[in-house]
Protein backbone atom coordinates (compact mmCIF):
# COMPACT_ATOMS: atom_id res chain seq x y z
CA UNK A 1 0.00 0.00 0.00
CA UNK A 2 2.93 2.09 -0.74
CA UNK A 3 2.89 4.75 -3.68
CA UNK A 4 6.81 4.07 -4.30
CA UNK A 5 6.87 0.23 -3.52
CA UNK A 6 5.96 -0.50 -6.80
CA UNK A 7 7.88 0.30 -10.11
CA UNK A 8 7.43 4.22 -10.54
CA UNK A 9 6.14 3.88 -14.04
CA UNK A 10 3.34 1.45 -13.95
CA UNK A 11 1.49 3.75 -11.38
CA UNK A 12 1.72 6.94 -13.69
CA UNK A 13 0.92 4.58 -16.65
CA UNK A 14 -2.06 4.26 -14.69
CA UNK A 15 -2.61 7.39 -13.85
CA UNK A 16 -1.83 8.44 -17.74
CA UNK A 17 -4.90 6.07 -18.49
CA UNK A 18 -7.09 7.15 -15.78
CA UNK A 19 -6.26 10.91 -17.36
CA UNK A 20 -7.23 9.82 -20.88
CA UNK A 21 -10.76 8.11 -19.64
CA UNK A 22 -11.52 11.55 -17.74
CA UNK A 23 -10.93 13.20 -21.24
CA UNK A 24 -12.90 10.60 -23.31
CA UNK A 25 -15.94 10.75 -20.32
CA UNK A 26 -15.92 14.45 -20.98
CA UNK A 27 -16.21 14.39 -24.72
CA UNK A 28 -17.77 10.98 -25.53
CA UNK A 29 -19.84 9.97 -22.48
CA UNK A 30 -23.08 11.24 -23.61
CA UNK A 31 -23.06 8.63 -26.97
CA UNK A 32 -22.87 6.12 -24.18
CA UNK A 33 -26.04 7.29 -22.43
CA UNK A 34 -29.16 4.70 -22.53
CA UNK A 35 -32.58 6.85 -21.87
CA UNK A 36 -30.69 9.67 -20.75
CA UNK A 37 -28.71 7.56 -18.24
CA UNK A 38 -24.73 7.48 -18.47
CA UNK A 39 -22.50 5.09 -17.54
CA UNK A 40 -19.71 6.16 -14.66
CA UNK A 41 -16.73 5.35 -16.82
CA UNK A 42 -14.31 6.99 -15.02
CA UNK A 43 -15.77 5.93 -11.74
CA UNK A 44 -14.68 2.22 -13.24
CA UNK A 45 -11.47 3.51 -14.33
CA UNK A 46 -10.64 4.87 -10.73
CA UNK A 47 -12.14 1.82 -9.08
CA UNK A 48 -9.83 -0.48 -11.02
CA UNK A 49 -6.95 1.44 -10.45
CA UNK A 50 -7.62 1.59 -6.73
CA UNK A 51 -7.69 -2.17 -6.95
CA UNK A 52 -5.08 -2.40 -8.48
CA UNK A 53 -2.94 0.04 -6.76
CA UNK A 54 -3.98 0.13 -2.91
CA UNK A 55 -5.35 2.54 -0.96
CA UNK A 56 -3.05 5.31 -0.92
CA UNK A 57 -2.30 6.16 -4.78
CA UNK A 58 -6.35 5.59 -4.71
CA UNK A 59 -7.05 8.13 -1.93
CA UNK A 60 -4.71 10.43 -4.20
CA UNK A 61 -5.86 9.66 -7.59
CA UNK A 62 -9.78 9.96 -6.31
CA UNK A 63 -8.55 13.34 -4.72
CA UNK A 64 -7.28 14.44 -8.00
CA UNK A 65 -10.49 13.22 -10.22
CA UNK A 66 -13.15 14.64 -7.60
CA UNK A 67 -11.06 18.01 -7.20
CA UNK A 68 -10.93 18.19 -11.16
CA UNK A 69 -14.68 17.63 -11.31
CA UNK A 70 -15.00 20.31 -8.84
CA UNK A 71 -13.37 22.68 -10.41
CA UNK A 72 -15.70 21.71 -13.63
CA UNK A 73 -18.59 21.92 -12.32
CA UNK A 74 -21.00 24.39 -10.65
CA UNK A 75 -21.50 23.45 -7.42
CA UNK A 76 -20.26 23.75 -4.48
CA UNK A 77 -16.47 23.15 -4.66
CA UNK A 78 -14.65 20.21 -2.87
CA UNK A 79 -18.20 17.95 -2.94
CA UNK A 80 -16.58 15.85 -5.76
CA UNK A 81 -13.40 15.75 -3.67
CA UNK A 82 -14.74 14.90 -0.42
CA UNK A 83 -16.76 12.17 -2.17
CA UNK A 84 -13.96 10.11 -4.78
CA UNK A 85 -11.10 10.25 -1.91
CA UNK A 86 -12.99 8.94 0.66
CA UNK A 87 -14.78 6.14 -1.52
CA UNK A 88 -11.82 5.56 -3.41
CA UNK A 89 -9.70 4.62 -0.24
CA UNK A 90 -12.01 2.58 1.10
CA UNK A 91 -12.06 0.50 -2.23
CA UNK A 92 -8.18 0.26 -1.98
CA UNK A 93 -8.64 -1.27 0.92
CA UNK A 94 -9.50 -3.97 -1.06
CA UNK A 95 -6.26 -4.03 -2.97
CA UNK A 96 -6.14 -7.15 -4.90
CA UNK A 97 -2.43 -8.20 -4.19
CA UNK A 98 -3.36 -8.78 -0.61
CA UNK A 99 -7.13 -9.35 -0.55
CA UNK A 100 -8.67 -12.12 -3.26
CA UNK A 101 -12.27 -10.79 -4.14
CA UNK A 102 -14.64 -12.94 -6.40
CA UNK A 103 -15.88 -11.14 -9.42
CA UNK A 104 -19.47 -10.83 -7.76
CA UNK A 105 -17.79 -9.71 -5.32
CA UNK A 106 -16.42 -7.01 -7.65
CA UNK A 107 -19.23 -5.69 -9.13
CA UNK A 108 -20.89 -5.59 -5.68
CA UNK A 109 -18.32 -3.55 -4.58
CA UNK A 110 -18.43 -1.27 -7.83
CA UNK A 111 -22.31 -0.80 -7.18
CA UNK A 112 -21.84 0.20 -3.31
CA UNK A 113 -18.72 2.57 -4.45
CA UNK A 114 -20.77 4.57 -7.28
CA UNK A 115 -24.18 5.07 -5.13
CA UNK A 116 -22.00 5.68 -1.88
CA UNK A 117 -20.08 8.32 -3.80
CA UNK A 118 -23.50 9.70 -5.27
CA UNK A 119 -24.82 9.90 -1.84
CA UNK A 120 -21.55 11.49 -0.05
CA UNK A 121 -21.48 14.21 -2.82
CA UNK A 122 -25.20 14.89 -2.85
CA UNK A 123 -24.85 14.91 1.44
CA UNK A 124 -22.00 17.44 1.20
CA UNK A 125 -23.15 20.00 -1.81
CA UNK A 126 -26.08 20.09 0.74
CA UNK A 127 -29.05 18.52 -0.58
CA UNK A 128 -32.44 17.82 1.45
CA UNK A 129 -32.70 14.32 2.51
CA UNK A 130 -35.85 14.23 0.56
CA UNK A 131 -33.51 14.94 -2.45
CA UNK A 132 -30.88 13.35 -1.76
CA UNK A 133 -33.34 9.89 -2.16
CA UNK A 134 -34.90 10.79 -5.11
CA UNK A 135 -31.56 11.48 -6.80
CA UNK A 136 -30.42 8.58 -5.64
CA UNK A 137 -33.66 6.36 -6.55
CA UNK A 138 -33.80 8.43 -9.94
CA UNK A 139 -29.74 9.11 -11.45
CA UNK A 140 -27.47 7.28 -9.17
CA UNK A 141 -28.71 3.75 -9.29
CA UNK A 142 -29.91 3.65 -12.95
CA UNK A 143 -26.47 4.76 -13.34
CA UNK A 144 -24.79 2.60 -10.83
CA UNK A 145 -26.51 -0.44 -12.65
CA UNK A 146 -25.21 0.09 -15.94
CA UNK A 147 -21.48 1.13 -14.67
CA UNK A 148 -21.90 -2.52 -12.83
CA UNK A 149 -22.85 -3.78 -16.14
CA UNK A 150 -19.76 -2.39 -18.02
CA UNK A 151 -17.85 -3.07 -15.09
CA UNK A 152 -18.85 -6.94 -15.24
CA UNK A 153 -17.37 -6.92 -19.07
CA UNK A 154 -14.34 -5.08 -17.87
CA UNK A 155 -13.42 -7.82 -15.15
CA UNK A 156 -14.67 -10.41 -17.37
CA UNK A 157 -11.58 -9.29 -19.85
CA UNK A 158 -9.02 -8.22 -17.57
CA UNK A 159 -10.15 -10.62 -14.61
CA UNK A 160 -7.89 -10.38 -10.95
CA UNK A 161 -4.16 -9.86 -10.48
CA UNK A 162 -4.49 -11.24 -7.08
CA UNK A 163 -1.59 -12.42 -5.37
CA UNK A 164 -4.15 -14.30 -3.03
CA UNK A 165 -5.58 -17.09 -3.63
CA UNK A 166 -9.47 -18.15 -2.88
CA UNK A 167 -8.83 -20.76 -0.45
CA UNK B 1 11.52 15.92 20.19
CA UNK B 2 10.87 11.97 20.92
CA UNK B 3 7.23 13.47 20.31
CA UNK B 4 7.75 14.44 16.92
CA UNK B 5 9.62 11.64 16.55
CA UNK B 6 6.86 9.39 17.10
CA UNK B 7 4.27 11.56 15.02
CA UNK B 8 6.44 10.99 12.06
CA UNK B 9 6.57 7.26 12.55
CA UNK B 10 2.88 7.53 13.08
CA UNK B 11 2.44 8.91 9.88
CA UNK B 12 5.00 7.37 7.59
CA UNK B 13 3.25 4.06 8.86
CA UNK B 14 0.07 5.24 8.14
CA UNK B 15 0.21 7.32 5.08
CA UNK B 16 -2.48 6.34 3.46
CA UNK B 17 -5.11 7.05 6.75
CA UNK B 18 -3.50 10.16 6.74
CA UNK B 19 -3.47 10.96 3.33
CA UNK B 20 -7.31 10.59 3.82
CA UNK B 21 -7.41 12.42 6.73
CA UNK B 22 -6.09 15.68 4.92
CA UNK B 23 -7.77 15.13 2.15
CA UNK B 24 -10.88 14.77 3.40
CA UNK B 25 -10.06 18.03 6.07
CA UNK B 26 -8.90 20.17 3.00
CA UNK B 27 -12.42 18.69 0.62
CA UNK B 28 -14.51 19.85 3.61
CA UNK B 29 -12.85 23.62 3.93
CA UNK B 30 -13.21 24.01 -0.06
CA UNK B 31 -17.03 23.41 0.56
CA UNK B 32 -17.17 26.53 3.13
CA UNK B 33 -16.33 28.80 -0.09
CA UNK B 34 -18.69 31.56 -1.16
CA UNK B 35 -19.72 31.88 -4.25
CA UNK B 36 -17.92 34.61 -5.42
CA UNK B 37 -14.45 32.73 -3.95
CA UNK B 38 -15.32 29.28 -6.00
CA UNK B 39 -15.86 31.23 -9.54
CA UNK B 40 -12.57 32.90 -8.96
CA UNK B 41 -10.65 29.99 -7.80
CA UNK B 42 -12.57 28.07 -10.63
CA UNK B 43 -11.30 30.24 -13.09
CA UNK B 44 -7.83 30.67 -12.03
CA UNK B 45 -7.41 27.16 -12.27
CA UNK B 46 -8.90 26.45 -15.76
CA UNK B 47 -7.32 29.38 -17.06
CA UNK B 48 -3.54 28.20 -15.54
CA UNK B 49 -2.76 24.62 -14.28
CA UNK B 50 -5.86 23.05 -16.17
CA UNK B 51 -5.38 25.08 -19.42
CA UNK B 52 -3.97 22.11 -21.40
CA UNK B 53 -6.69 19.79 -19.92
CA UNK B 54 -9.16 22.44 -20.57
CA UNK B 55 -8.17 22.67 -23.85
CA UNK B 56 -7.84 19.19 -25.14
CA UNK B 57 -11.45 18.42 -23.76
CA UNK B 58 -12.48 22.08 -25.31
CA UNK B 59 -10.91 20.93 -29.09
CA UNK B 60 -12.37 17.13 -28.82
CA UNK B 61 -15.65 18.02 -27.65
CA UNK B 62 -16.17 20.78 -30.40
CA UNK B 63 -14.80 18.89 -33.14
CA UNK B 64 -16.85 15.40 -32.33
CA UNK B 65 -19.74 17.75 -31.55
CA UNK B 66 -19.23 19.98 -35.41
CA UNK B 67 -18.80 16.18 -36.85
CA UNK B 68 -22.03 15.20 -35.71
CA UNK B 69 -23.55 18.33 -36.84
CA UNK B 70 -22.47 18.86 -40.15
CA UNK B 71 -23.98 14.69 -40.47
CA UNK B 72 -27.37 15.97 -39.00
CA UNK B 73 -27.20 19.31 -41.21
CA UNK B 74 -26.61 16.54 -44.42
CA UNK B 75 -29.40 14.38 -43.44
CA UNK B 76 -31.77 17.26 -43.29
CA UNK B 77 -30.41 18.74 -46.41
CA UNK B 78 -31.46 15.44 -48.28
CA UNK B 79 -34.58 15.53 -46.69
CA UNK B 80 -35.15 19.08 -47.45
CA UNK B 81 -34.64 18.15 -51.12
CA UNK B 82 -36.70 15.45 -51.54
CA UNK B 83 -39.33 16.74 -49.97
CA UNK B 84 -38.94 19.88 -52.12
CA UNK B 85 -38.61 17.40 -55.25
CA UNK B 86 -42.36 16.21 -53.81
CA UNK B 87 -43.62 19.59 -53.36
CA UNK B 88 -42.61 20.42 -56.97
CA UNK B 89 -43.97 17.11 -58.27
CA UNK B 90 -46.95 17.99 -56.88
CA UNK B 91 -47.34 21.95 -58.25
CA UNK B 92 -46.87 20.31 -61.53
CA UNK B 93 -49.55 17.79 -60.89
CA UNK B 94 -51.79 20.52 -59.39
CA UNK B 95 -51.56 22.71 -62.14
CA UNK B 96 -52.68 19.71 -64.51
CA UNK B 97 -55.17 18.54 -62.79
CA UNK B 98 -56.41 22.28 -62.92
CA UNK B 99 -56.15 22.32 -66.80
CA UNK B 100 -58.49 19.05 -66.81
CA UNK B 101 -60.84 20.50 -64.93
CA UNK B 102 -60.86 23.54 -66.96
CA UNK B 103 -61.42 21.29 -69.87
CA UNK B 104 -64.42 19.20 -68.04
CA UNK B 105 -67.17 21.76 -69.19
CA UNK B 106 -66.73 22.38 -72.66
CA UNK B 107 -67.16 18.46 -73.39
CA UNK B 108 -71.32 17.37 -73.35
CA UNK B 109 -70.18 13.90 -72.19
CA UNK B 110 -69.45 12.41 -68.93
CA UNK B 111 -65.15 12.06 -68.50
CA UNK B 112 -63.19 9.63 -66.47
CA UNK B 113 -60.18 10.68 -65.36
CA UNK B 114 -57.47 8.24 -65.15
CA UNK B 115 -53.51 8.42 -64.87
CA UNK B 116 -51.01 6.66 -67.43
CA UNK B 117 -49.74 3.86 -65.78
CA UNK B 118 -46.76 2.91 -68.42
CA UNK B 119 -45.90 3.55 -72.31
CA UNK B 120 -45.07 0.76 -74.64
CA UNK B 121 -41.50 0.58 -74.54
CA UNK B 122 -40.87 -0.53 -77.93
CA UNK B 123 -42.86 2.75 -79.42
CA UNK B 124 -43.27 4.51 -76.66
CA UNK B 125 -44.97 7.19 -78.82
CA UNK B 126 -47.37 4.25 -80.14
CA UNK B 127 -49.51 3.59 -77.19
CA UNK B 128 -49.92 3.64 -73.19
CA UNK B 129 -51.55 1.71 -69.88
CA UNK B 130 -53.82 3.99 -68.16
CA UNK B 131 -55.47 2.80 -64.86
CA UNK B 132 -59.31 2.66 -65.70
CA UNK B 133 -60.48 -0.69 -67.17
CA UNK B 134 -63.98 -1.93 -68.67
CA UNK B 135 -64.94 -2.73 -64.47
CA UNK B 136 -65.29 1.68 -64.86
CA UNK B 137 -66.91 1.21 -67.75
CA UNK B 138 -64.31 1.83 -70.11
CA UNK B 139 -64.77 0.25 -73.66
CA UNK B 140 -62.79 0.22 -76.96
CA UNK B 141 -63.21 3.03 -79.33
CA UNK B 142 -63.40 5.94 -76.48
CA UNK B 143 -61.76 9.17 -77.01
CA UNK B 144 -58.92 9.94 -74.58
CA UNK B 145 -58.00 13.83 -73.74
CA UNK B 146 -55.62 15.45 -72.24
CA UNK B 147 -55.93 18.81 -70.90
CA UNK B 148 -55.09 20.65 -74.30
CA UNK B 149 -56.86 18.52 -76.09
CA UNK B 150 -57.12 15.03 -77.77
CA UNK B 151 -54.54 12.57 -77.08
CA UNK B 152 -55.85 9.32 -78.26
CA UNK B 153 -58.28 6.43 -77.93
CA UNK B 154 -59.46 3.33 -75.79
CA UNK B 155 -58.18 0.22 -78.18
CA UNK B 156 -58.11 -2.65 -75.23
CA UNK B 157 -60.25 -2.38 -72.08
CA UNK B 158 -58.96 -4.83 -69.34
CA UNK B 159 -60.04 -5.25 -66.07
CA UNK B 160 -58.02 -2.38 -64.11
CA UNK B 161 -56.40 -1.11 -67.06
CA UNK B 162 -56.55 -0.09 -70.70
CA UNK B 163 -54.79 0.36 -73.85
CA UNK B 164 -54.54 3.79 -75.62
CA UNK B 165 -53.61 4.35 -79.17
CA UNK B 166 -52.17 7.95 -78.98
CA UNK B 167 -52.32 10.00 -82.10
CA UNK B 168 -49.06 9.22 -82.98
CA UNK B 169 -48.86 5.94 -83.96
CA UNK B 170 -48.42 5.21 -87.52
CA UNK B 171 -51.50 2.77 -87.48
CA UNK B 172 -53.72 5.94 -86.09
CA UNK B 173 -56.57 7.65 -88.03
CA UNK B 174 -58.59 10.65 -87.22
CA UNK B 175 -61.22 12.46 -88.96
CA UNK B 176 -60.61 16.53 -88.52
CA UNK B 177 -62.43 19.29 -89.81
CA UNK B 178 -60.90 22.79 -90.51
CA UNK B 179 -62.45 24.92 -88.28
CA UNK B 180 -61.72 27.94 -90.52
CA UNK B 181 -62.55 26.93 -93.84
CA UNK B 182 -64.75 23.44 -92.90
CA UNK B 183 -63.21 21.38 -94.91
CA UNK B 184 -62.04 18.02 -93.47
CA UNK B 185 -59.42 15.82 -93.60
CA UNK B 186 -57.47 12.80 -92.09
CA UNK B 187 -54.93 13.28 -89.34
CA UNK B 188 -52.62 10.47 -88.98
CA UNK B 189 -48.47 10.36 -87.83
CA UNK B 190 -46.46 9.10 -91.35
CA UNK B 191 -43.41 7.83 -88.79
CA UNK B 192 -44.41 8.32 -85.32
CA UNK B 193 -43.44 11.63 -84.75
CA UNK B 194 -44.82 13.98 -86.91
CA UNK B 195 -48.22 14.81 -87.69
CA UNK B 196 -49.74 15.27 -90.78
CA UNK B 197 -53.43 15.92 -92.36
CA UNK B 198 -53.87 14.57 -95.44
CA UNK B 199 -56.80 16.57 -97.73
CA UNK B 200 -58.14 17.10 -100.69
CA UNK B 201 -55.46 18.80 -103.14
CA UNK B 202 -58.39 21.30 -103.18
CA UNK B 203 -58.75 22.08 -99.98
CA UNK B 204 -58.34 25.42 -97.99
CA UNK B 205 -55.80 24.70 -95.40
CA UNK B 206 -53.14 27.53 -94.18
CA UNK B 207 -50.92 27.94 -91.09
CA UNK B 208 -52.60 28.80 -88.28
CA UNK B 209 -55.83 26.82 -89.13
CA UNK B 210 -57.41 24.92 -86.20
CA UNK B 211 -58.42 21.60 -86.51
CA UNK B 212 -61.61 19.78 -84.23
CA UNK B 213 -62.47 16.48 -84.52
CA UNK B 214 -65.21 15.64 -87.30
CA UNK B 215 -67.41 13.02 -85.27
CA UNK B 216 -67.78 10.94 -88.91
CA UNK B 217 -67.11 7.70 -88.47
CA UNK B 218 -68.21 7.85 -85.38
CA UNK B 219 -65.41 6.86 -82.70
CA UNK B 220 -64.57 10.51 -81.50
CA UNK B 221 -67.02 13.07 -80.48
CA UNK B 222 -67.50 15.73 -82.75
CA UNK B 223 -65.37 19.08 -82.22
CA UNK B 224 -62.71 17.99 -79.61
CA UNK B 225 -59.47 19.96 -80.23
CA UNK B 226 -57.10 18.42 -82.26
CA UNK B 227 -54.36 20.80 -83.24
CA UNK B 228 -52.53 23.13 -85.76
CA UNK B 229 -51.74 23.82 -89.10
CA UNK B 230 -48.20 24.60 -89.15
CA UNK B 231 -47.74 24.02 -92.98
CA UNK B 232 -49.55 23.65 -95.80
CA UNK B 233 -47.89 23.44 -99.09
CA UNK B 234 -49.52 25.83 -101.65
CA UNK B 235 -47.81 23.82 -104.63
CA UNK B 236 -49.46 20.53 -103.93
CA UNK B 237 -49.92 18.51 -106.93
CA UNK B 238 -52.15 15.42 -107.46
CA UNK B 239 -55.65 14.00 -105.84
CA UNK B 240 -54.58 14.62 -101.96
CA UNK B 241 -52.29 16.96 -100.24
CA UNK B 242 -50.38 16.75 -96.55
CA UNK B 243 -50.22 19.70 -94.04
CA UNK B 244 -48.12 19.87 -91.35
CA UNK B 245 -49.67 19.70 -87.79
CA UNK B 246 -48.68 20.39 -84.26
CA UNK B 247 -51.01 18.77 -81.38
CA UNK B 248 -52.60 21.28 -79.43
CA UNK B 249 -51.41 18.39 -76.79
CA UNK B 250 -47.88 17.33 -76.33
CA UNK B 251 -47.79 13.60 -76.28
CA UNK B 252 -44.66 13.40 -73.99
CA UNK B 253 -46.43 15.41 -71.17
CA UNK B 254 -49.08 13.74 -70.41
CA UNK B 255 -49.23 11.96 -67.16
CA UNK B 256 -53.12 12.08 -66.64
CA UNK B 257 -55.96 11.44 -68.89
CA UNK B 258 -59.67 11.93 -69.54
CA UNK B 259 -61.95 8.84 -70.94
CA UNK B 260 -65.05 10.11 -73.08
CA UNK B 261 -67.33 8.40 -71.61
CA UNK B 262 -69.32 7.55 -74.98
CA UNK B 263 -69.83 4.76 -76.80
CA UNK B 264 -68.56 5.17 -80.40
CA UNK B 265 -71.47 4.89 -83.02
CA UNK B 266 -69.99 2.23 -84.70
CA UNK B 267 -69.81 0.01 -81.49
CA UNK B 268 -73.49 0.67 -80.60
CA UNK B 269 -74.36 0.04 -84.20
CA UNK B 270 -72.43 -3.18 -84.11
CA UNK B 271 -74.27 -4.10 -80.67
CA UNK B 272 -77.64 -3.69 -82.01
CA UNK B 273 -76.85 -5.52 -84.95
CA UNK B 274 -75.47 -8.44 -82.85
CA UNK B 275 -78.54 -8.12 -80.56
CA UNK B 276 -80.39 -9.06 -83.50
CA UNK B 277 -78.90 -12.23 -84.43
CA UNK B 278 -76.52 -11.13 -87.16
CA UNK B 279 -72.97 -11.83 -87.19
CA UNK B 280 -70.36 -8.81 -86.99
CA UNK B 281 -66.75 -8.05 -87.92
CA UNK B 282 -65.51 -4.90 -87.47
CA UNK B 283 -63.94 -3.58 -90.71
CA UNK B 284 -62.91 -0.18 -88.73
CA UNK B 285 -59.04 -0.98 -88.45
CA UNK B 286 -58.64 2.48 -87.16
CA UNK B 287 -60.97 1.81 -84.06
CA UNK B 288 -59.58 -1.66 -83.16
CA UNK B 289 -56.22 -2.50 -83.68
CA UNK B 290 -55.94 -6.31 -82.68
CA UNK B 291 -52.42 -6.40 -83.79
CA UNK B 292 -51.06 -5.28 -80.43
CA UNK B 293 -50.68 -7.66 -77.37
CA UNK B 294 -50.90 -5.31 -73.95
CA UNK B 295 -49.92 -6.54 -71.12
CA UNK B 296 -49.35 -4.01 -68.40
Amino acid sequence: MNLFSRPFPEVWRRVAWVAGIFVAQAVFGHRLSIFGIQPGILKLAVFLFALRSGALPGVWLGFSVGFLLDLYGQGRLGCFSLAWCLTTYLVGLLDEREIYTSMLTRILVLGGYCLLQDFLWAWADGLAASHIAQFLLHNALPSSLYTMLLGAALFMLRPTRSLVSAG
Amino acid sequence: MLLLRWIYAMVVRGRGAVSLLVLVVFSLWLTHFEPIQRASIRRGMLTTVLLPIHSVVSALRIRTEMAQTITRLQQEKTLLLIRSAGLRDMSAENEHLRKMLNLAPRISYPLLAAEVLARQSVRPLGSWVVDKGHESGVEEGMAVLAPDGLVGRVIEAGYGYSLVQILTDPDCRVAVINLRSRHPGTLYSPDGLRMEVESNVNADYKPGDTLVTWGAGGVFPKGLPVGLVLYADPHAVGVLRQCLVRPFQEPTRVENVFLVMRRSTTQVGADQLAANGFEVHSSDSTAKDTSRSPKP
